[in-house]
């Protein structure tokens, strides 16, 4: 994988900050703690960001087109109840999977139809839908755990293939297909341009609207296959899965070197800003540091990435 | 050049404040945790549902306590929610840090299921406290008494006090907690066995929420004119119910006693309320003994002991123990007795 990365750090220059910090981060914790360098603790943590780095995918995308989706945790609760809910009534396992994916892609449609068709903030728009599919979660399962899978359901996140957990590959190779999109086809210039300026676009007879809505389908879409991975991860749908999950997303896309305003950034960038915020949880877990201290390292860490315009590749 | 320096700096503060957190730490810590070289010294991790709530902050003196005294290195810590997924990564990073033993109180049962199985695995003690985890690889759980018990002990308080009829409402910190579903079902059973004229009118839930607890109470006391009775199945709940109808018989919406309330609540928190008469009797255990407990029943675990009906702990006294089940006992407070706990 590292190979990857530097391929990509050759190409664009500003990774370069993000990588060092990473590098940094993978030195300081290897010193600290004699747990942190070993090759069962990066697959541990490979295993643990597959949520997280799946969302912000699209989300890196949504961000790039000047928008954001604050959604993205209910979505993914709903999709893992909704998948939960069809097994428990005798639906076959990966039925109830496709289920739970179209409950996903169902929620992203909403959201793209009022934020695209009906011009309506996409915060606003998003915030509702966090507020109002969390309820549904807890009206649909009424706040109960949903458990007892089958074992070849539990491959998704609990297998390890030649020693590499099989949802982390999962993982890098949906970001190697969007950084290709990203790179190599016009949706990705209609994308940027929107984020750098909607008006020309528009004018260049694209449709604005059929970009967003896609974006957010799309959004929808990979918060419900996070949401499939966390269930087999944890085997158990829980209604509070995927709680505050938005802020992990929307931090690491932001150390990643994205643009909060949108038309900037990257798919590499999110990758390499989503291992700094794991590794360094994870590093400062193994040397027992309380989780209050942790999140006044990691807010900290996201001010210097926002506030500082070479952090943000400019 | 820029970047670089830009660079260090970002690093020499996230280094600081990882110092800063280790020392924050430091207590909770028997000996030299930092250093890494846990060759002699056990260690064991003790992970509540999250970081923040009285209760578990009163479970972590306990666990301290007990570090000091069995000379062991106990790390205390959980997410600032009680959030199954990352109680579980944390419990991942623990396992290479490769601990001793951990104490868990897993915020859902089945999930801890996976976990606790690689735990088994590496040959980790396991134990559950204050919240179990059944058909997993725990090895015991640790418990103020069986949530049955606890259940039934809340459904008899309100029944006397409200003389055996009338409308009750539970208020519960998580629809979806094992510990709180047990115990709600156990009252309810036990109401419809002795108190058949006792209806449950509603569960509510308040995701541990302060506010929201409050919220419900408010709700509660305006959606059932009649009720006559509540039961707050976690710390949170009894103190928000007290404040409420208290503010309501100020404003004269509610006839002093009109409503009895009861629950699980630490001392601290209702001891007002319970001085002044608008809770008779709440139920508690001390959260630092059960944590202590634990502590000292997955030493003995690790060191090949056995865990015996009976057996004296330090500083807890004798425990009962059923099976997998150590069970510290529950206290009852009263207006006779509040000022005498110390947390």
């Amino acid at each position: 994988m590292s190979a990857w990365l530097s391929g990509f750090s050759l190409k664009s220059n500003k990774l370069l900050v993000q990588l060092v910090l990473l590098l940094f981060i993978l030195v300081l914790f290897s010193i600290l703690s004699p747990y942190f360098l070993s090759v069962a603790n990066f697959m541990n943590v490979l295993n643990q960001m597959v949520e997280v780095g799946l969302i912000a995918i699209p989300m890196t995308m949504i961000i790039i087109s000047g928008a954001m989706d604050l959604s993205v945790g209910s979505i993914l609760a709903f999709s893992a109840v909704s998948m939960g809910v069809a097994y428990q009534q005798g639906v076959n396992i990966w039925v109830s999977v496709g289920i739970g994916l179209l409950a996903g892609l169902l929620c992203g449609a909403v959201n793209g139809y009022l934020i695209a068709r009906h011009r309506m903030q996409a915060i606003v728009v998003t915030i509702g839908m966090l507020v109002m599919l969390r309820g549904l979660v807890y009206v649909i399962n009424e706040g109960r755990p949903i458990s007892g899978f089958p074992d070849a359901f539990y491959f998704l996140g609990q297998q390890y293939i030649g020693g590499i957990p099989f949802n982390a590959i999962f993982l890098v190779a949906m970001f190697l297909l969007a950084s290709f999109v990203m790179k190599k086809t016009r949706f990705s210039t209609y994308v940027y341009g929107i984020g750098n300026n909607e008006e020309v676009v528009r004018y260049s007879g694209i449709s604005v609207v059929r970009v967003r809505f896609i974006l957010f389908m799309l959004s929808g879409l990979f918060s419900a296959i996070a949401g499939v991975f966390l269930v087999s991860r944890l085997a158990s749908a829980e209604a509070t899965s995927g709680t505050n999950i938005e802020l992990d997303v929307i931090t690491a896309t932001l150390i990643g070197g994205t643009h909060i305003f949108g038309g900037r950034g990257s798919l590499a960038g999110t990758f390499v800003g989503l291992l700094i915020i794991v590794f360094l949880r994870n590093g400062l877990n193994l040397l027992g540091v309380s989780v209050l201290y942790q999140a006044v390292i990691l807010g900290a860490l996201l001010l210097l990435a926002a506030g500082n315009k070479k952090f943000n590749g400019e | 050049m820029k970047k670089v320096a830009l660079t260090l700096m970002t690093g020499v503060l996230a280094l600081g404040l990882a110092a800063c957190g280790a020392n924050g730490s430091q207590p909770n810590v028997g000996g030299d945790a930092n250093q890494g070289s846990s060759t002699d010294a056990r260690t064991y991790f003790m992970n509540p549902k999250s970081i923040g709530p009285a209760y578990w902050a009163a479970a972590e003196k306990g666990a301290k306590r007990a570090a000091d005294d069995l000379n062991v290195e106990v790390l205390f810590n959980a997410p600032t929610e009680a959030d199954s997924s990352k109680q579980i990564n944390m419990i991942q990073d623990m396992l290479t840090r490769k601990v001793d033993g951990i104490g868990v109180s897993p915020n859902d049962a089945k999930a801890v299921g996976p976990v606790f199985k690689k735990a088994a695995g590496q040959d980790v003690k396991i134990v559950t406290w204050d919240s179990d985890a059944p058909e997993t690889d725990r090895q015991y759980y640790v418990a103020p008494a069986t949530d049955q018990e606890v259940g039934e002990l809340l459904a008899r308080t309100i029944g006397e006090e409200i003389g055996g009829s009338g409308k009750v409402a539970f208020m519960v910190a998580g629809l979806g907690s094992q510990n709180q579903i047990a115990k709600s079902d156990a009252a309810k059973a036990y109401f419809a066995a002795n108190y058949p004229d006792i209806e449950v009118v509603t569960t509510v839930a308040s995701d541990d929420d302060q506010q929201k607890a409050y919220a419900n109470a408010q709700n509660l006391i305006k959606t059932y004119p009649e009720l006559r009775g509540i039961i707050g199945f976690a710390g949170g709940e009894p103190p928000a119910a007290a404040e409420v109808v208290e503010q309501a018989v100020k404003a004269g919406t509610l006839e002093k006693n009109q409503i009895a309330i009861t629950g699980i609540a630490v001392p601290s928190v209702v001891k007002n309320y319970i001085k002044n008469g608008t809770i008779k009797t709440d139920i508690i255990w001390d959260p630092g003994k059960l944590a202590y407990a634990t502590v000292y029943i997955l030493d003995q675990l690790a060191q090949g002991k056995e865990i015996t009906d009976g057996m004296e702990i330090p500083t807890v006294g004798a425990v009962k123990v059923d099976g997998q089940n150590v069970f510290i006992g529950t206290l009852e407070v009263t207006a006779d007795n509040v000022d005498s706990f110390d947390f």
